[in-house]
């Protein structure tokens, strides 16, 4: 194995050079200043934000955010499209509130088992699904999130899911030192949900630059040659699939956690829709555009939730998203940023030639 | 048992309306339209309507051909000038107009249940069937089904027309190359297809609930066939229905407890052992 593996070229090389976007050491080193006062500020939100109301939708876009780098990880490394990550979120809440209500373990064990648990599923359901082309892809995340929702509904799993009226979760313990009572409150619930975020876009980020992204990425470019250049094309997507099921699962987990109940709403479609329109409407090209979206769409889903029009929204998202927005919010902001950069090099050639 | 068997031939019928209509648009247009469950919904919510003010038959006539020229403002004002945008781009796109759709119908009708009145059609009541009680207008579904799936096999089989379709839907470049006007074909199959869901939706009215959810449900049933049967093959899609059909009520009659979960079950099982799906799918 490792000596077939010492005459592989690189990905880079297979894909004509065109490698994962790497800025300038020193733009780098501001990046990382940035990004880390970003970081340690974000934790201080509900100091000052101290309307209850929007620190919870924001909170929840922050959740919603989590599972939605998840989709965005997948498109952007391997293409694949996962209209149904409501299974992952469904399903890792439901993991979770499985091993409260029939283990009866503390909310911190619980979590931990409810992630393996999700993490295991996503790789089976990798195994069958990455196999096929992207639109039977598409249609089997939704295939698979509707048999979950079938599932919790049977009256075989009633007892564990409580069928179409869901489980109340009587959490015990901590998690993180917080009680489930805390979990429940916006402003101590917001740094739970602003750690899970910086976590999924480190995951993103790294995943980018890992040599399993530059491998998936490769792939994508070209399947067959990177099979004839003696790569194993399944792995990768498995792996990124995997990941980005582990991120879903995390958020569904988080969201169990927080309203300390499970319902199969979580699972089905609406739920997936929602998940892959923050997305998309943030940009998945970026590794933080979901978040962005998924805030984006929590403000949103806001207004027209209230009215029981989610689904109206989530359309409309995704419509406006492919045919107005092709790059996402975040795209949007670098052309902005881009004509104003180009603007402000063209008057400052202008005057300089003046001064000639 | 011999009312379980016409049962599942029931469904069939239905299911075979959905996804030719799912199967030819894919093939001519390469658009895995995710709004086609919505499009049926629409036919049920408006075969229910016209047949409460006038009479299912004027229903079961006027539907498919409403829906039918849906097909136009689809075919001009989406599948033609978005016909860059990549066919994922395309699916998100139908599949962001199918909650829309599904959303407007909800404010229109509400959540309620719905069954379409069949009273003065001649399809009411049941007869008799080796001794059991089976309602008539089941066999009525039966029959369009069966009419249906053979008028298709001889058209596509033996018209001009037909082979013009099959040779699109098997190479759009080639048969383009050979002198296929494949964008004019192409606008009358998105007709077809979105009449073959008026049509399926029509007949399901008096048959299933009409429920808000019911595109949605069924936009997932056909959308699954339609990968087992091979993407892009008409004859795998019709056949995948009809095994579809079989697996979903025989497991409603032996296996209650498992009944919607049973057909996802063979469907996975399916794709472990043939990734690309039964029929011979497109390469592409």
């Amino acid at each position: 194995m490792t000596d077939s593996k010492l005459t592989l070229p690189s990905p880079e090389l297979l894909t004509g050079g065109r490698a994962a976007p790497r800025a300038s050491p020193r733009r780098l080193v501001a990046w990382y200043i940035v990004g880390g006062v970003v970081a340690v500020l974000g934790f201080l939100v509900p100091l000052v934000l101290r309307n209850v109301h929007w620190l919870d939708v924001l909170g929840q876009g922050l959740v919603l955010g989590v599972a939605a780098t998840g989709v965005g990880i997948l498109v952007r490394q391997t293409g694949l499209v996962n209209f149904g990550a409501g299974a992952v979120f469904g399903g890792g809440a439901y993991l979770y509130a499985i091993a409260v209500l029939q283990l009866q373990i503390d909310m911190t064990l619980a979590f931990l088992l409810a992630m393996v648990g999700i993490t295991v599923m996503a790789f089976l359901v990798g195994i069958i699904t990455v196999r096929t082309g992207h639109l039977q892809f598409a249609i089997l995340t939704i295939a698979f999130a509707s048999l979950l929702v079938q599932f919790v509904l049977t009256q075989f799993a009633r007892p564990v899911t409580g069928a179409a009226d869901g489980k109340i979760l009587q959490q015990t313990g901590t998690f993180f030192g917080l009680s489930a009572k805390a979990m429940f409150q916006a402003s101590t619930f917001w740094p739970v949900a602003w750690a899970a975020i910086l976590i999924a876009v480190a995951v993103a980020i790294v995943v980018e630059r890992s040599k399993l992204g530059r491998i998936a990425r490769a792939i994508q470019e070209n399947e067959e040659r990177m099979l004839f250049a003696g790569y194993r094309v399944l792995w990768p997507k498995v792996a990124v699939f995997t990941i980005a099921g582990a991120l879903g699962g995390l958020a569904g987990a988080l969201t169990a956690m927080h309203y300390s109940f499970v319902s199969p709403s979580l699972l089905d479609i609406s739920s997936g829709g929602s998940i892959l329109v923050a997305a998309l409407v943030g940009g998945p090209q970026s590794a933080f555009g979901p978040a962005i979206g998924a805030i984006l769409y929590a403000i949103g889903e806001d207004a027209f939730g209230a009215a029981g029009r989610a689904d109206l929204l989530t359309g409309i998202g995704i419509i406006a998203a492919i045919v107005l927005l092709r790059r996402g919010f975040v795209g949007l902001i670098e052309d902005v940023v881009k004509l104003i950069r180009r603007g402000v090099a063209k008057t400052r050639k202008g005057s300089s030639r003046v001064e000639h | 048992m011999i009312a379980t068997l016409i049962n599942s031939i029931a469904f069939s019928s239905l299911l075979i309306l959905v996804v030719t209509g799912l199967a030819v648009i894919y093939g001519l247009r390469g658009v895995m339209n995710f709004a086609h469950g919505a499009l049926y919904m629409a036919g049920a919510y408006l075969g229910y309507t016209i047949a409460q003010v006038a009479n299912f038959w004027v229903a079961l006539i006027a539907v498919p051909i409403v829906m039918g020229l849906v097909g136009f403002p689809i075919e001009f004002g989406v599948f033609r000038p978005l016909r860059k945008l990549s066919p994922m781009n395309i699916a998100l796109l139908t599949f962001g107009a199918a909650l829309i759709i599904s959303d407007v119908i909800l404010r229109i009708f509400g959540s309620a249940a719905y069954t379409a009145n069949l009273a003065g059609t001649g399809l009411e009541g049941t007869v008799d069937l080796w001794g059991q009680r089976y309602p008539v207008y089941r066999l009525f579904v039966i029959v369009v089904g069966i009419v249906f799936s053979l008028a298709l096999f001889l058209w596509l089989r033996f018209s001009r027309s037909g082979m013009y379709v099959r040779a699109v839907s098997q190479d759009p470049q080639t048969s383009a190359m050979t002198g296929i006007n494949a964008d004019r074909i192409g606008m009358w199959i998105v007709c077809l297809g979105t009449g073959c869901a008026g049509l399926a939706g029509v007949l399901a009215a008096p048959y299933v609930a009409v429920l808000p959810t019911m595109g949605a449900q069924m936009a997932t049933i056909a959308l699954i066939i339609v990968v087992l049967g091979g993407v892009g093959s008409i004859g795998g899609a019709i056949l995948m229905a009809v095994i579809y059909g079989f697996v979903t009520t025989f497991g409603a009659q032996f296996l209650p407890e498992f009944a919607a979960v049973v057909p996802f079950l063979v469907a996975f099982l399916i794709l472990v052992i043939r990734p690309q799906g039964l029929g011979r799918s497109r390469t592409t």
